[in-house]
């Protein structure tokens, strides 16, 4: 291993017969913390709560574009376009990462199910991904961005519902 | 003690635009004056190696090279400017399985999203201020993924090439006693 310049030579390590421990680099430790108090910690973290919180109005235009792109993805899919399901595996993915992060936790709670079930199942039947892709769109368009909605806990109940009936049934290995 | 954001440079490596403009809101909300960002994970390790970041924010799912490969690149020893950079990986990813694989390409920590600003400044303040040693095998470079001695472990010695060596569980009885 040669030596970087960043960071001089390189920390202490002890070998062993199959393999080697090198030492944590003090190097960030020493430049990147200071002293401080629990509250200067949480003045912080509420300067980053009120960043988020200006943004907030931008959530729905995002999630609207967030959607087209999925809504392409599941086309492409259909179509049978080279590499379409990674494509729509990976938007499905950002949708369930940032739903939440954007106010709309039942849209993440479908792709969630979408995402376990194409991680889970070998060939997902296009009805049911249809069904999920929907469900968002709905979610959306409707502006359903609490956790209870009545009517969007419903749909999302079910989803989840099929979700793990087919999940437990691939990890069991039957083709029912 | 706290982290001083405003001495460190960050890199966040996320496909989506909004996730990245999240992500800025929160690290300047800290403090953070340096951060770089890219679309993907080939414009990730240019940006790495260019500009090498104290600090890099990692999704898994991206184009071109996704979140494993570029981690198992920064830890490539023999061609990384810094195998020893810290990356913490933000992902929508929650399964057990998918964070076993994560932390076996070398990343420092895990963050599922929706993220949280407490979330992200813990996990950056645990890669700052406590880092943990690193450790090289034959197959692996990277974070100790032992974060503690259990006395009580069972399974194959993942540290030894070729033949595993296993590990036998220990009687209950020996486990009893020990509580005595």
């Amino acid at each position: 291993m040669k030596p970087t310049s960043q960071w001089g030579e390189m920390p202490r390590s002890v070998n062993h017969d199959d393999h080697s421990v090198i030492e944590p680099v003090r190097e960030l430790a020493e430049r990147g913390v200071t002293s401080g108090s629990a509250m200067d910690i949480e003045r912080m973290i509420a300067k980053a709560e009120q960043n988020l919180a200006s943004l907030k109005q931008e959530f729905p235009i995002w999630m609207a574009s967030e959607f087209t792109e999925l809504q392409k993805a599941w086309a492409d899919y259909k179509a049978d376009m080279p590499d379409a399901k990674r494509l729509l595996f990976r938007r499905v993915h950002d949708m369930r990462g940032q739903a939440s992060t954007f106010g709309f936790p039942l849209a993440g709670r479908a792709a969630d199910n979408l995402c376990k079930l194409m991680d889970t199942v070998e060939a997902v039947p296009a009805d049911i991904i249809e069904a999920h892709v929907q469900t968002i769109n709905v979610i959306i368009r409707e502006n359903i961005n609490i956790e209870d909605h009545p009517v969007g806990l419903v749909m999302i109940v079910e989803l989840e519902k099929l979700g793990h009936g087919m999940i437990k049934n691939a990890l069991l290995g039957r083709k029912d | 003690m706290r982290v001083d954001f405003t001495k460190l440079s960050f890199l966040i490596v996320d496909d989506s635009i909004y996730m990245r403009r999240v992500m800025k809101a929160l690290l300047h909300g800290f403090g953070a004056r340096e951060v770089h960002e890219a679309d993907d994970g080939a414009s990730g390790l240019e940006i790495f190696m260019s500009q090498s970041p104290d600090v890099i924010i990692l999704d898994w799912e991206m184009p071109l090279l996704d979140g494993l490969e570029v981690t198992r690149m920064i830890r490539n020893p023999t061609s990384s400017i810094n195998p020893f950079a810290p990356i913490i990986m933000v992902t929508g990813h929650s399964e057990k399985r998918r964070v076993s694989i994560a932390r076996d390409a070398g990343i420092n920590e895990f963050l599922v999203k929706p993220i949280s600003p407490k979330a992200l400044y813990d996990r950056i303040m645990t890669v700052v201020a406590f880092p943990r040693p690193y450790v090289r095998t034959k197959t692996y470079f990277g974070p100790d993924r032992r974060r503690g001695v259990s006395n009580n472990y069972s399974g194959p010695e993942r540290r030894r090439d070729g033949e595993a060596e296993m590990i036998k569980p220990k009687p209950l009885i020996d486990k009893a006693r020990n509580r005595i």
